[in-house]
Formats: C-alpha cells, sequence, structure tokens
C-alpha cells in the first residue's frame, strides 16, 4: 500500500509541472483538450522531472537525492507558475474546445455492445498485466542488466554513474548501458529517493504508468475524429498487440519510448491539420517539446526518429507555406520556437554523451560498422511478421491499407504518417540487413521486435485513418 | 419445415455415433518381453542385443540400430517406447522408404528419462519425410548406451480423433519464457495427441502456425471479395465495397487471434500467481529460474556490509546478473583468494568438507570457515574465520 501511494504521488508531483509546461508552451492558443493535456502530462511528467534533476545534478549542483530531485524542479515549478499566472494562460487552458464533441456515437446498439466486451476483455488483460508487473521480481535481461540496475546504482551512490559493475571482477565503462539516456532510471531512483529504499513493485510497478498513457493518448487522439465507440475500439485494438501488452506490463523501456513516441506524431499530425498560424505555433512548441523530452528515454530516438520527424516538420512547413498558409516570416517564427524548444531539452544530454564519450547506437556504436548483407535477417523479418502473432494481424492489414489507399495516403496530413510509418520500418531493416553487428539483434529478434515495437502505435493510428478515408470518400475517376 | 426437422434428427443423430467412430484408435504393438515378441529384429553397426525376461538388452559402444521389415497395416501419427535406462539418453526412431534408391535412414529424436519402465511418445506426422508406410523402422542409440528395450506402439488416429486434438493444441498455451518479451510463437497445430506434448518443444516449432494458416487464409478471402467488387458494381465506390465485406472478416480473424494470444497471456499471469505471488514461502517457484529468487533473499543479507563476495550457481546466465542486481553494492565475482564470505546456488558439487574448507568436486578452495546459513542441501552462505590475504601482483614485465 505504502508503494502504491508513493507511486501516486511520484508520478502526480512530476504530472503537475509538465501540465504547466503544456499549458504555457501551448500558451493563449491552447490546442489540446483538457483530457490530453492530463494525460500526455502524466506520460512525459516523470521524463521532464527527471531531466530537470539530470540538468542540475550534472552541473554539480544537487545530488541525486529527495532534495536533489525536489528542488531544481520547485525552482522550475516557480518559475512557470509565475509565468503561466502573469500571462493568464491558466484561465485559457480551462477553455480548450473539445474537437470530440463533434462526433456523436451513432453506432448500432450491437456494436457498442460487442466494444464494450472488448474493453472487459481488455480490461481483464490490463489487470492481470498489473498483478504481474507489480507481483513477481526483476526477470527480464534488460531490467536488471540496465534499466533497474542503473536505476538502483544513481539511488545508491547519489550520482550519475557511467561505469558498471558486471561482476566475476569485469567492469562496463561508457560504451555499453550507459550510453542509453537516464530519464528511465532516474525515475526508479526518484521513487526509491520517495519511499526511502529500493522496493521492486515500486521501481517496476511505474511501467504500467506509461503503456496505460499510451493508450489513453491513443484513445484521446481518435476521439479528434472518431466517435467514443470506434475510438474506444481503437485503442482495444492498439492493446490486443500481444507484443505490445507484454512489453508494456513488464520492466522494459520501449513502450516507455513508443509513448513518447507517439505523442511527437501527435503533435505532427495536429500541426498539419491545423488551419491558423497560431495553432499551427502550438502544435510545433509541442512537438518541439515532446521531441526533446523523447532524445531522452532511448538511443534510437536520436539516431532515427528525432532525424525523420524534424525533416517531416519541415516538409509540412513547406506545404503550409507552398499553399499560401504561412508567410516565410511565420515559417522562420514557428521553426525557430520549435527548434529553440528542442534545442533547450536535447543539447544536454547530448553534450554530457559526446563529453563523457558515450556511444549513439542502440548500446553498440554505429560508427565503424562494416557493411554485409546478410540473407537470414529477410528470413527472420518474415518469420516474425508472418508467422508469429506479434502484432496479430496488422502486418498484412497495413500493406493492405497503404495499396488500397494508392497516393492519398502520402498526402498531407496523414502523409506524415505514412513516411514516418514506412521510411522508419524500411530503415531498421535495411540496417538489420546490411550493418553485420546488427543482424543478430534481428535474427534472435531482439532489437527487430523492439524497434516494431516503437512504430506500431503509429501504424495502427495511420491504419484506422486511412479505413475511415476509404470508407467516407467516394473514388474519384 | 418437416424435412428441416428431419435433417436436424439426422446430425443429430450423426453427432451421437460420433464419439463411438472417435473411439477407434488403432495401435500396433511391437513386443520386446521373452516369448511375446511379434516381430523379426537385426541389429546394425556397434550394437549387442540380448534377450532378457522383460525385453532386450541393447548396449552399443558406437552407433547402433535396431531395425525391422514388418509391414505395417496402419500409417501411424505416432509412437511410443517403453524401456529401462539408468541415465537419460536421447534415442531416435528411424524408418526408410523402399522407394528410396539410396535407402537414407530418417530419424526422429526421443528423449528417454532415466528410470524403470518409462514409457515416452514421440510425434510423427509433423515431419516431412514421414509420408508414407515405411520398408524398415526401428531405433537408433548413440556411441555408449544401454538401454531395456520393453515394447514399441505405433498409432494411428481417426478423422475425428485428430481433428479435436487439432483443437485441442490450438487452445494449448506455451509458458512465459525468457524469449517471451522479444516474440511469441503463437498457436500452432497438431493432429495427434502426442505432438501437443512437444507443442513448444522446438524452436522454432516445427508444426503450422496458425498464424501463418491465417494470413494466408485471410489474403485469398480479400482475392476472392477484390474479384467480386472489382468486376462487378459501380467502379466508382469498388473500394469502399471491398473495405465493407473484408473488414468483418478481418475483425473476426483479429479478434480470434486476440481471444487466443489474451488467454496465453493470463495462463502465465494464473501460473506465476499460483507458483509465486500466492505460493508458500518455502514452495515458491519462478519459472525457469526455480527457488532463485527466494534464495537470494535469504543470502543477500549475509553481505549488505561486503563489496564484494564469492558467488556459484548452476550457470552463470542469469544468475550472476540477477544476483549482482539483487545485492549491489556487494558486487559477485570469482576471486575467492581475496573474499571472505560465498554465496552457493544450486550446487551438489560445491561442499563444505570436515576441515570447514569449501570444495569445489573435492578439491578445498579455501580457507577454514563455517557455514553461516544453508538454504537447502546444495545452496548456502559460507564465511572463512580469516580474511584471505591477496597474493603479491605479479612482477612487471
Amino acid at each position: 500500500m505504502t508503494n502504491f501511494l508513493v507511486l501516486l504521488i511520484g508520478i502526480a508531483v512530476p504530472g503537475a509541472l509538465c501540465w504547466l509546461s503544456l499549458l504555457l508552451l501551448e500558451g493563449r492558443h491552447p490546442v489540446l483538450t483538457r483530457a490530453e493535456r492530463i494525460v500526455w502530462a502524466l506520460t512525459l511528467g516523470p521524463t521532464l522531472f527527471t531531466f530537470i534533476a539530470f540538468l542540475s545534478h550534472v552541473l554539480g549542483l544537487t545530488r541525486l537525492t529527495l532534495v536533489g530531485f525536489l528542488l531544481p524542479n520547485i525552482v522550475v515549478a516557480l518559475l512557470l507558475g509565475a509565468g503561466a499566472w502573469t500571462s493568464g494562460v491558466l484561465r485559457s487552458g480551462w477553455n480548450t474546445p473539445l474537437p470530440a464533441s463533434l462526433s456523436p456515437d451513432t453506432a448500432p446498439r450491437w456494436v457498442r455492445l460487442g466494444v464494450l466486451l472488448l474493453c472487459i476483455w481488455t480490461g481483464v488483460k490490463l489487470l492481470a498485466g498489473a498483478i504481474d508487473l507489480f507481483g513477481v521480481p526483476t526477470y527480464w535481461d534488460d531490467s536488471f542488466n540496465n534499466w533497474n540496475m542503473r536505476g538502483k546504482m544513481f539511488f545508491v551512490t547519489e550520482r550519475i554513474e557511467l561505469t558498471i559493475p558486471v561482476g566475476n571482477q569485469i567492469v562496463q565503462t561508457e560504451g555499453g548501458v550507459s550510453s542509453y539516456p537516464p530519464a528511465l532510471p532516474l525515475v526508479k531512483t526518484w521513487l526509491s529517493d520517495l519511499r526511502g529504499s529500493w522496493e521492486e513493485p515500486l521501481v517496476n510497478g511505474v511501467h504500467l504508468l506509461w503503456f496505460l498513457g499510451l493508450l489513453g493518448s491513443f484513445f484521446l487522439l481518435l476521439r479528434r475524429s472518431f466517435s467514443r465507440t470506434v475510438s474506444l475500439l481503437g485503442a482495444s485494438l492498439l492493446a490486443s498487440l500481444p507484443l505490445l501488452l507484454i512489453q508494456g506490463t513488464n520492466p522494459y523501456a520501449d513502450v516507455f519510448l513508443a509513448s513518447h513516441l507517439f505523442l511527437s506524431i501527435a503533435c505532427l499530425l495536429g500541426a498539419g491539420r491545423s488551419t491558423t498560424t497560431e495553432e499551427l505555433s502550438s502544435w510545433l512548441k509541442l512537438l518541439g517539446f515532446t521531441l526533446g523530452l523523447l532524445l531522452f528515454t532511448k538511443n534510437e530516438a536520436t539516431v532515427l526518429y528525432a532525424p525523420l520527424l524534424i525533416l517531416l516538420a519541415f516538409w509540412l512547413l513547406l506545404g503550409k507555406k507552398r499553399t499560401g498558409m504561412i508567410t516565410q516570416q511565420q515559417f522562420t517564427r514557428v521553426a525557430g520556437l520549435c527548434a529553440i524548444i528542442l534545442a533547450l531539452l536535447a543539447l544536454p544530454w547530448l553534450a554530457f554523451k559526446w563529453l563523457n564519450g558515450l556511444t549513439f547506437g542502440n548500446a553498440k556504436s554505429i560508427s565503424g560498422m562494416t557493411l554485409s548483407f546478410n540473407p537470414l535477417v529477410v528470413r527472420a523479418i518474415w518469420y516474425h511478421l508472418s508467422h508469429e502473432p506479434n502484432w496479430l494481424l496488422l502486418p498484412l492489414v497495413l500493406p493492405l491499407v497503404l495499396i488500397l489507399s494508392g497516393k492519398r495516403a502520402w498526402e498531407l496530413p496523414e502523409g506524415l504518417l505514412t513516411v514516418f510509418v514506412v521510411v522508419s520500418i524500411l530503415a531498421q531493416f535495411l540496417l538489420f540487413a546490411l550493418l553485420a553487428p546488427l543482424a543478430t539483434e534481428a535474427i534472435m529478434q531482439t532489437g527487430l521486435s523492439r524497434g516494431l515495437l516503437h512504430v506500431v502505435p503509429v501504424a495502427l493510428l495511420l491504419v484506422i485513418l486511412l479505413v475511415r478515408q476509404l470508407l467516407l470518400e467516394t473514388e474519384k475517376k | 419445415m418437416r424435412h428441416l426437422r428431419f435433417l436436424w434428427l439426422l446430425i443429430a443423430v450423426s453427432s451421437l455415433a460420433l464419439p463411438l467412430t472417435a473411439l477407434a484408435k488403432d495401435s500396433r504393438t511391437l513386443e520386446f518381453a521373452a516369448g511375446e515378441v511379434n516381430a523379426t529384429w537385426e541389429g546394425h553397426g556397434t550394437i549387442s542385443m540380448q534377450k532378457q525376461q522383460g525385453g532386450i538388452l541393447l548396449s552399443t559402444t558406437g552407433t547402433g540400430f535396431i531395425l525391422t521389415r514388418q509391414v505395417l497395416d496402419i500409417f501411424p501419427q505416432a509412437g511410443s517406447i517403453t524401456v529401462s535406462t539408468d541415465l537419460g539418453t536421447e534415442l531416435y526412431f528411424v524408418w526408410i522408404y523402399a522407394d528410396d534408391p539410396d535407402k537414407r535412414p530418417y530419424d526422429v529424436g526421443i528423449s528417454v528419462p532415466g528410470g524403470k519402465r518409462v514409457t515416452v511418445p514421440f510425434s510423427l506426422s509433423q515431419h516431412r519425410q514421414w509420408y508414407d508406410k515405411p520398408m524398415q523402422f526401428g531405433l537408433v542409440l548413440p556411441p555408449k548406451t544401454t538401454i531395456l528395450l520393453h515394447r514399441i506402439e505405433l498409432t494411428q488416429w481417426n478423422f475425428a480423433e485428430r481433428l479435436l486434438s487439432g483443437l485441442k493444441a490450438l487452445w494449448t498455451f506455451d509458458a512465459e519464457r525468457p524469449y517471451s518479451i522479444n516474440f511469441v510463437w503463437g498457436p500452432q497445430i497438431a493432429w495427434n495427441p502426442a505432438a501437443i506434448k512437444d507443442l513448444y518443444a522446438y524452436l522454432p516449432p516445427i508444426f503450422t502456425s496458425v498464424t501463418y494458416a491465417l494470413n494466408i487464409f485471410l489474403l485469398l478471402c480479400f482475392m476472392v471479395i477484390a474479384a467480386f467488387v472489382f468486376l462487378r458494381g459501380n467502379p466508382q465506390d469498388r473500394r469502399k465495397r471491398f473495405l465493407r465485406l473484408a473488414l468483418p472478416i478481418l475483425l473476426a480473424g483479429w479478434v480470434f487471434l486476440d481471444v487466443r494470444m489474451g488467454s496465453e497471456f493470463i495462463s502465465w499471469v494464473a501460473w506465476d500467481y499460483r507458483t509465486y505471488i500466492a505460493a508458500p514461502a518455502n514452495l515458491k517457484t519462478f519459472r525457469d529460474r526455480d527457488r532463485f529468487y527466494d534464495f537470494a533473499a535469504f543470502a543477500v543479507p549475509y553481505v549488505f556490509d561486503r563489496q564484494t563476495y564469492v558467488f556459484f550457481a548452476d550457470r552463470e546466465w542469469p544468475f550472476l546478473g540477477n544476483m549482482r542486481y539483487l545485492s549491489y553494492p556487494a558486487i559477485p565475482g570469482i576471486a575467492y583468494d581475496r573474499d571472505d564470505t560465498w554465496i552457493v546456488f544450486n550446487r551438489p558439487d560445491i561442499t563444505v568438507d570436515e576441515q570447514g574448507r569449501v570444495t569445489i568436486g573435492g578439491e578445498a578452495v579455501s580457507l577454514p570457515g563455517r557455514v553461516l546459513g544453508r538454504f537447502d542441501e546444495s545452496s548456502f552462505v559460507f564465511r572463512t574465520y580469516q580474511k584471505p590475504i591477496l597474493p603479491p601482483p605479479p612482477p612487471a614485465p
């Protein structure tokens, strides 16, 4: 019970800070609904909170103690609060319009009943996963070698440690798991500092937050375009993906990354759908914010997702400029604001990595890898997608819907999702097939499945949006 | 209406008759007990065969074959062997086809545990090379193997039974294993009870993946719908019509796989709950780690004031990393010339001798000390009376 209370406080405090940050970023032109802002704040909050504590720590101002976590965050919260009070955004934030009200529920009774049953089934699975997450010891390799281990080290030593004793007199230096961003271990350190001891149910149980955050933000994004029934069906379909459910209810970091990535995508889509410059500006500021925090989750964000998302943002802005929605001056202003927010959050971690000689790959440095095609990778990918129900029928549906949609799948704003999904999946497949040291990650289905896991929520969203487009529109000759 | 009633009655009567035919399992038993041998057997390779009361004693120095040319009047899908052996061993059921010019022997591995009159089932139907009644069949014994062979039984099931086995296989779950965080095999189809036992024993599974079959089935459905929709009706809305027909089938397939995989997920949690979360303290086991976590909780307090300690387990992965995490900041290692505390998990070969020294395989490797706490027969915490003195470093080159 104490662990549960500590967990609630431990996510509510960062959540409140992040809520304030989101409100300030949106400024006088809020774009998030109240529910969205709460779900986003709870999902991103711990990352923002630990980023501030990390920054204060590496600048030599604080240690990784309870005071070390709270003090810099209180200072930031006071500054943000003062900003919010004087600018009056607190009032405008509460008056956010609800786009969901545009989509009334017209589904027949039997469809609603079917979706209700699916939701109950999803709830049963989530409850089962939560029982396991809180009740069993740390079992998986990456949990006890990386995420939990580093969190415990930071908790015991009260500082960021880059040298990890492996055991048997072997010591792992900066090249290994220390190259991963410390956000997730720091969340565990923060919770343990708050609790006063390292507790397995507490440091493992927190992972449920990001899975629920992902499901919640997925539902709310769908709610912008669909009725409650369809949105619930979509969220149930997402929760039904077996590997996502397994990873979401175990202390691994990939759903943590996926939840952040999905919010960056939601910002990009929001920017794509925006009809005014003010709205566009709000979404792009949020994009800079979510993208900056995304870099602090896992290395894949730095080497693959962030560059791709930045390119897509530019493509979007150029499109808006071409259609006359924004002028060159406005282009520079909104892009500049996005870049500044991103740089504020991204540069400290990237500079820390560079200064300490940490690698930029997925625990393996991608520089200096030799090129050689491995046909076994192709076989492993085929087997993973066609013979195993890791993603249920999504690997069949995604290409089918893309083919059916044709050129329209690539048009803005849904085209942003199409390009992101196709490029990030193909890029990962190519990296696995061509870079010899990474081939094992595909053949053993380790890196392969996790890479796909980051992208599948976006892929499912794309499928749902394209199916809707196909059902609503009449084909042109 | 009367015709319809008659049809229903016919179906009901037929369904009552179905279990009677389903019981018609057909087996052929090859006995080896004295006086009961019902086939002619010949040995090949370095094998000795000796008739005994309960069976035939087979002993090899190199690889040995025992084969028969007995004509099978059934085409079995599976079999079983009954043997007695002191040590567990790997045997192979082997067969040769008459129409094969090379007379290649094809085989299926059978893992036999040690014990008296152990019956081990094995499946044949999933093997691509098992497609016809063989000309010759029998067993292969690896070098230096001794077994007392009692019986070989080969079984053929009828269609209804195979169908029931298929349904049972569909709902047979894999356990939660170290690979489950990266992928799941999903449902597999096997057509006989012996095969169901081995459904997830092979990596990757050798049976038909239901996911693959469902993908193919749906693809064929979509092709039929596409042909139907794209050739007929208004071309303006053909994609919409395609989706309206395809989506319900797709959703049905999706929900079916979801229910199957969700049930597997819940079965994992139920297993963890029974064997670990709600199990009594001295009976807690966890997946493939046995009693490790309880042992770690028992042992870690003994090293709370140590920086390093000696740790031995029956295998390095995953216990070294897991122990290091649980005992941090105390780090496990193999420096028994420096550390005074030993944590030993599941190592029957590591004991403490009469002089109070830790021995590995009978050889003393520590200074005298005492067992601080014993978890079970082969797991304990030991500490030397004196701290070992680090030997001087080797001279610089």
